[in-house]
């Protein structure tokens, strides 16, 4: 096989070599736009680290002012003022019935035949 | 000017429009995606990240270069993310300038050759490519294309004929 066996390949191929070197990119604006896409990327890549180091900063100006600041001290509350934040669970129902009572004649239970018969 | 010299041998300028042919033919004749291959190769190089050693030719080692970054891009599957970004640019961007040399003829030439390419398998179309167009060897062409010599030649037969059928087809 010859060279001028591909002789129709060669030429389809010049003409597209042709056409698509008329339509080529100039180096430098490739070159100029992967420099710029970079230091985007680089800009991109700072810009997280540097907003957290500013949250930083901020926290730490915070912290140290409330340092400075005097301490205001809190009433201290009397002991005989002083309720347990668990006593309602103490307040168990039909409390009343364990803490009274019972008489002849008369339920343990309020109900509406009881009360008629006690204020007769 | 823009110092793109970064080996005695490694002129990126000069082979700059043999470059962009062959990332073309490696991202299927997407313009712009070429472009961003050629950026991230040309980056890589003047950085040092991608270094040419001089033990193979200039030209053999920058295209392997391109065809690697290419289809890592395509692996990474950018071409999707950026998609979108790329239709708002070119609803604001100019259309590519053309030389006065390009004529009509050759440009219908050209279109019918990419139509007839795109019907290849990836490895006869970038063999063709890179004998036809780059004018290398089917050696160099497998050095490029990181694959053996035998594989080379079997792409480039096979793909021969199959752009000569897939041509016939689309000339009326």
């Amino acid at each position: 096989m010859t060279a001028d066996d591909d002789r129709d390949l060669r030429e389809c191929f010049a003409a597209l070599r042709r056409d698509e070197k008329a339509g080529a990119p100039a180096i430098e604006r490739l070159l100029a736009r992967a420099r710029a896409r970079t230091g985007g990327e680089a800009f991109r890549i700072g810009r997280p680290a540097l907003t957290l180091a500013t949250a930083a900063a901020l926290l730490l100006g915070i912290a140290l002012l409330d340092l400075r600041k005097p301490s205001r001290s809190l009433p201290v509350p009397s002991i005989s003022e002083w309720r347990s934040p668990t006593a309602f669970l103490l307040q168990t129902p039909g409390r009343e019935v364990l803490e009274s009572i019972p008489r002849f004649g008369e339920g343990l239970i309020p109900t509406e035949s009881n009360e008629r018969r006690t204020s007769s | 000017m823009t110092d793109v010299h970064v080996h005695p041998q490694l002129d990126l300028e000069r082979l700059h429009p043999a470059s962009f042919g062959w990332a073309l033919a490696c991202c299927g004749h997407d313009r712009e995606e070429a472009e961003e291959v050629l950026q991230e190769v040309y980056l890589s190089v003047l950085d040092n990240r991608a270094r040419f050693d001089g033990r193979s030719t200039a030209r053999t080692w920058l295209f392997a270069v391109i065809r690697r970054t290419a289809a890592s891009r395509r692996r990474r599957g950018w071409r999707r993310r950026l998609a979108l970004a790329r239709w708002l640019d070119r609803q604001v961007a100019p259309p590519p300038t053309r030389s006065p040399e390009s004529t009509l003829g050759a440009a219908e030439a050209a279109s019918v050759l990419r139509d007839a390419l795109a019907r290849l398998a990836e490895r006869q179309r970038q063999v063709l490519h890179l004998v036809f167009y780059q004018d290398l060897t089917v050696e160099e062409a497998a050095l490029v294309m990181g694959i053996s010599l035998g594989s080379a030649c079997t792409h480039y037969h096979r793909g021969k004929q199959a752009l000569r059928l897939y041509l016939s087809e689309e000339v009326p």
